[in-house]
């Protein structure tokens, strides 16, 4: 919850400036015939505009602004920030905030929150880069009451987000042989964790194999077989040695890179894979499910052109399906190392 | 690219509220005769269809061919409204173009843009408004005007932000604006009073006389060059102020003031005229006073006269002295005193009282050929006058002749009007009954068909106390004839040969009383305060908050601060004004403490909205500050926890709470922790205590 206030300054807007041409054109007859009626105008206008400065300000102190991270956030894709906007004071209602998040980001109108009332106000995003991205601030602005001049404030929130690479569809990546023979692949007996088959147990078996509800409910003992897990892994390798890049093409082409490598991770472990990523300098190891599908995405959210200097970590087993992208093998078409 | 002119959102309430203003806006200018009843009748028909179409929601306005010839057609009416009905003056035919152009402006309003059009309009015609009004009521329409232009500059705004946020349409209802117009309504309107008492003046102040409607000065009905029989009776309704008063010392019993105010000497054709000759100017004392006679002042009266358009002075027959803003004062042996300008508003002056009567006889025991003369009487009036006078001296001889008017003639005004050939014949001998004027233009003519000057002397006897600020009141019912009168030895006496029931009546009691009253103050105030306020009472208001302030200080810290203030030197010496009674124009012009009560509800709107929330940034940064005023060591960019470090070298006494509150500190400002009440009370105290080891005995 945020109190702490930056001010952001006065605008005066094109209503604002007539007003005040108007003011000052009233100002010349009055000091010119000295008719006190005409000062009384004057004085009016000029006491409308403090008073209209006065619940400017007023319309848009004294808010505590909560700020609701999204769930997930991927570059080209537009994700909706949420704000709670709740008013302190006991008296004054706000009229006609406008609120607009980080850079890039739509803007909101609240017309009305009444006093001691809370309102959940939306903002829309679409990032355009992967990595870190700050939300510090809520930035309030407000022509009430008058429109004759633009307000600002910002209401320290100090959030942040992760962008994540743009994420491609599944038919765009045409990975060769990898994702698409997913449904082709040979399922064999292993120590993975998918069922294989139930069979009757069998001396030499490991009695840690045995299933024994299925044993119970049928009277003779049920071994449980386990699927092989190397048979549905998959290593993505995404070789980052690439620093420095020549060029606002080649980074283009990297950041091209980086989303077919978490597109190609994502797709997969959507169908249940085992995904690891291989980086150089870090990685994720293998693993499955949405916390596993964060880390890796998160990971490429943070990826940086390293020196090529260091080895790039290729997977132990020959076995396991591997995906490397690298920027030469990127030059054609979309495709990558299987 | 030229960009297309955008439509008119929210088309209905904008239009709704246009017409509205538009319709309030020129109702002061019918009053201050600016624009005629029949103009504005049509104006507001035109307005008026132009709302019920609006509230009925229709579409279909006037397309902008039919504004061009709408706008060709109105050119002869504007030529012959500059050329013929209002010859040589501009503003009344700008002022009907102007109407007519707003009207036709509503009726065409298509795009955004030309709303702001329209609202320029109504603003010229406010503006014209209020420029040529001079009534307090028009405080009223003032206020109801700025309520309504909140209201629909606020609507404005709201629909300008719900359309460019996607609503197109409908209401903007869903800001509601009932928080914000009354109350901004009446905060502009209270700020607005110390605004308009502190821009500044170049000129004296311009007042506006038109017409005696409402809208413009009120002239009160003025006691003219001639005077008909029935000029005086015709006012005894009359309720408009034509004096206020304020005494210094207790006044007179009410219906014994009278106040003088014009002198007649020829009785031609039924009529009483006065000569303008004989005025000579009075020697103005060093002390700006115009002494009337030679006789000591025992007290002051401070007058306010409404305007009635002669330069003429009402002054109470027992004044001696004269003290007015004016260069020259000229005084009639009469005793008329009259200014050389006719004043165009309230004018305000100061009359020194003597012990008693000395108006009539400022030419003591001279007479013109026209006070003395009685060979135009009619003989049946001698003859009268010869039956009821009888022998004796001047005194006793005019003594009876008034005691005969007041016993054998009744008081009536219901004979007012009778166009007679002869109304004091008819008065003294048929109908034995009349009004003032009759009475005393009677015992004239008596007085010197027997050879003793007279003259007609008109003015205002009696007065009211208005107790809402202690002032008394004299109305145009107060008006009255009387007979001066040369006897003798005795000099110019005054004889008020108007019977007792006869005399102006007392004020009205009750709630009307207190009506007209309240009514007078405020009107009183609107005038002295508002129209006629001016440079000088800039000044005024300056120097009686200064001696406040200075008599405050005195109040506080106990030491004579004031300085001597070198004033004039008073005319005369005057008895302490009455206490308990305020005296208008006397002292500041506001109540002393209302100064000192608009600081207080400063300090208190300050203590409540506009003081800074203390959070351990700022506390920080006020200790950062204090410690580098301090230590110049401490630079300004020194990091919170060097800063410790330079505390615990230089300020041992202050590392404590310091450390606390840096810790307070990095929460907040680099943690983005938002720090409880506790904790900001906490490090309220952390900064007090570490402030207090900062002192440079406390190392």
């Amino acid at each position: 919850m945020a109190r702490r206030t930056v001010p952001e300054g006065i605008r005066i807007t094109r209503v604002g400036v007539w007003y005040v041409v108007l003011t000052l054109l009233v100002a010349v007859p009055a000091a010119n015939t000295g008719n006190n009626a005409l000062y009384l105008v004057e004085a009016a206008l000029l006491a409308v505009l403090v008073v209209s400065g006065f619940l400017s300000r007023a319309n848009l102190r004294r808010l505590e602004v909560t700020f609701e991270p999204p769930g997930e956030l991927y570059v080209g894709e537009t994700a909706t920030l949420a704000f709670r906007l709740r008013t302190r004071g006991r008296w004054l209602g706000r009229r006609l905030l406008e609120a607009r998040g980080p850079a890039g980001s739509s803007s909101a109108l609240v017309p009305y929150l009444p006093p001691r009332r809370e309102r959940r106000l939306t903002v829309d995003l679409r990032p355009e880069r992967r990595g870190r991205l700050p939300v510090p601030y809520l930035h309030l602005a407000s022509i009430y009451p008058l429109g004759l001049f633009r307000k600002g404030l910002r209401y320290r929130v100090e959030g942040e987000l992760l962008v994540f690479p743009a994420i491609l569809p599944a038919g765009e990546l045409r990975l060769a042989g990898v994702a698409a023979g997913d449904e082709r692949r040979v399922r064999r007996i292993g120590r993975g964790h998918e069922l294989f088959s139930l069979r009757s147990f069998r001396p030499g078996d490991d009695p840690r194999g045995i299933h024994w509800k299925r044993s119970a409910r049928t009277g003779s003992l049920v071994y449980l077989e386990r699927e092989a897990e190397e048979g549905r892994r998959l290593t993505v390798v995404l070789d980052n040695g690439v620093a420095p890049l020549a060029g606002a093409a080649a980074e283009r082409r990297f950041e091209a890179l980086v989303s077919r490598a978490a597109s190609a991770a994502h797709h997969h472990l959507e169908r249940g894979w085992e995904v690891e990523l291989r980086l150089r300098g870090g990685g994720v190891g293998f693993g499955r499910g949405r916390s596993h599908r964060l880390r890796i995405l998160e990971a490429l959210a943070l990826v940086e052109p390293v020196a090529a200097g260091e080895p790039l970590p290729l997977p132990a087993d020959p076995n396991t399906a591997c995906l490397r992208f690298a920027l030469e093998a990127a030059e054609g078409p979309l495709a990558a190392e299987a | 690219m030229k960009r297309e002119p955008k439509p008119l959102g929210f088309a209905r309430e904008k239009r709704l509220l246009l017409g509205a203003l538009a319709l309030l806006t020129p109702l002061p200018l019918p009053f201050n005769e600016v624009t005629g009843w029949l103009q504005l009748a049509v104006y507001w028909l035109v307005v008026g269809l132009f709302l019920l179409r609006a509230w009925r929601g229709e579409e279909g306005w006037l397309p902008y061919w039919a504004m061009n010839v709408l706008a060709l057609l109105y050119l002869p009416f504007l030529a012959l409204d500059l050329s013929v009905l209002w010859r040589g003056r501009v503003l009344q035919p700008l002022v009907h173009l102007v109407l007519f152009a707003l009207a036709v402006k509503l009726w065409g309003l298509h795009r955004e843009r030309e709303k702001w059009h329209a609202l320029l309009a109504i603003f010229f015609l406010f503006v014209a408004a209020m420029g040529t009004s001079v009534h307090p009521s028009v405080l009223a329409y003032f206020a109801a005007h700025l309520a309504l232009t909140l209201l629909l500059l606020g609507r404005f705004t709201a629909a300008h932000l719900l359309e460019r946020h996607g609503r197109q349409a409908g209401s903007t209802a869903v800001v509601p604006m009932r928080g914000f117009v009354v109350p901004g309504a009446l905060l502009s309107l209270v700020l607005a009073v110390p605004l308009f008492a502190i821009l500044p003046r170049f000129q004296s102040p311009y007042i506006s006389v038109v017409g005696p409607g409402g809208g413009g000065v009120t002239t009160i009905q003025s006691l003219d060059d001639r005077l008909n029989l029935d000029t005086i009776g015709r006012s005894r309704n009359d309720r408009a102020v034509v004096l206020r008063l304020s005494y210094q010392s207790p006044p007179p019993p009410a219906h014994e003031a009278r106040f003088k105010s014009a002198v007649y000497d020829r009785f031609e054709d039924n009529a009483w005229r006065r000569s303008r000759g004989g005025f000579e100017a009075v020697r103005r004392s060093p002390g700006g006073v115009f002494d009337l006679a030679a006789a000591p002042v025992r007290s002051w009266v401070r007058i306010w006269l409404q305007p009635q358009g002669r330069g003429d002075l009402v002054l109470p027959v027992d004044a001696a002295a004269v003290e007015v803003a004016a260069t020259r004062v000229a005084v009639q042996a009469s005793g008329v005193v009259a200014l050389p300008v006719t004043p165009p508003t309230t004018l305000e002056y100061r009359a020194g009282l003597a012990e008693r009567s000395l108006l009539p006889e400022l030419a003591a025991g001279t007479a013109t050929p026209q006070e003395a003369d009685g060979d135009g009487v009619p003989p049946r009036i001698r003859q009268l006058a010869a039956e009821v006078m009888g022998e004796g001296g001047d005194a006793e001889r005019a003594s009876r002749a008034m005691a005969h008017l007041r016993r054998e003639y009744r008081y009536t005004l219901d004979l007012l009007g009778s166009s007679s050939a002869d109304p004091l014949g008819d008065f003294l001998f048929r109908d034995r009954a009349g009004h003032c004027e009759l009475f005393a233009s009677s015992l004239v003519l008596m007085l010197r068909s027997q050879g003793i000057p007279a003259r007609l002397v008109t003015g205002y006897l009696g007065s009211e106390y208005n107790p809402l600020e202690g002032y008394h009141i004299v109305r145009g019912g107060n008006a009255h004839a009387w007979v001066e009168a040369l006897l003798g030895d005795d000099g110019w006496r005054i004889l008020d040969p108007t019977p007792a029931s006869g005399l102006p009546r007392a004020a009205d009691a009750g709630l009307l009383g207190l009506a007209r009253q309240a009514w007078d103050y405020l009107e009183f105030r609107w005038d002295r305060y508002v129209i006629s306020y001016g440079f000088y009472d800039q000044a005024r208001a300056f120097f009686g908050l200064r001696s406040l302030w200075l008599d405050l200080r005195r109040l506080l810290f106990g030491r004579e601060t004031r300085p001597e203030v070198v004033r004039p030197a008073e005319p005369e010496a005057a008895p302490a004004p009455e206490p308990g009674r305020p005296v208008p124009g006397e002292g500041p012009s506001m109540p002393a403490w209302l100064p000192l009560a608009a600081v207080l509800a400063a300090v208190g709107i300050w203590w409540r909205f506009g003081r800074r929330e203390l959070t351990a940034t700022r506390a920080y940064a006020r200790l950062r500050d204090r410690a580098r005023a301090l230590d110049p060591g401490v630079g300004p960019s020194v990091a919170p926890l060097a800063l410790t470090r330079r505390l615990a070298e230089r300020f041992p006494a202050a590392v404590a709470p310091a450390g606390s509150l840096v810790r307070l500190y990095l929460r907040e400002s680099f943690g983005g922790e938002s720090l409880d009440a506790a904790e900001l009370e906490r490090a309220r105290s952390l900064l007090r205590r570490a402030l207090g080891g900062l002192k440079p005995g406390r190392r």
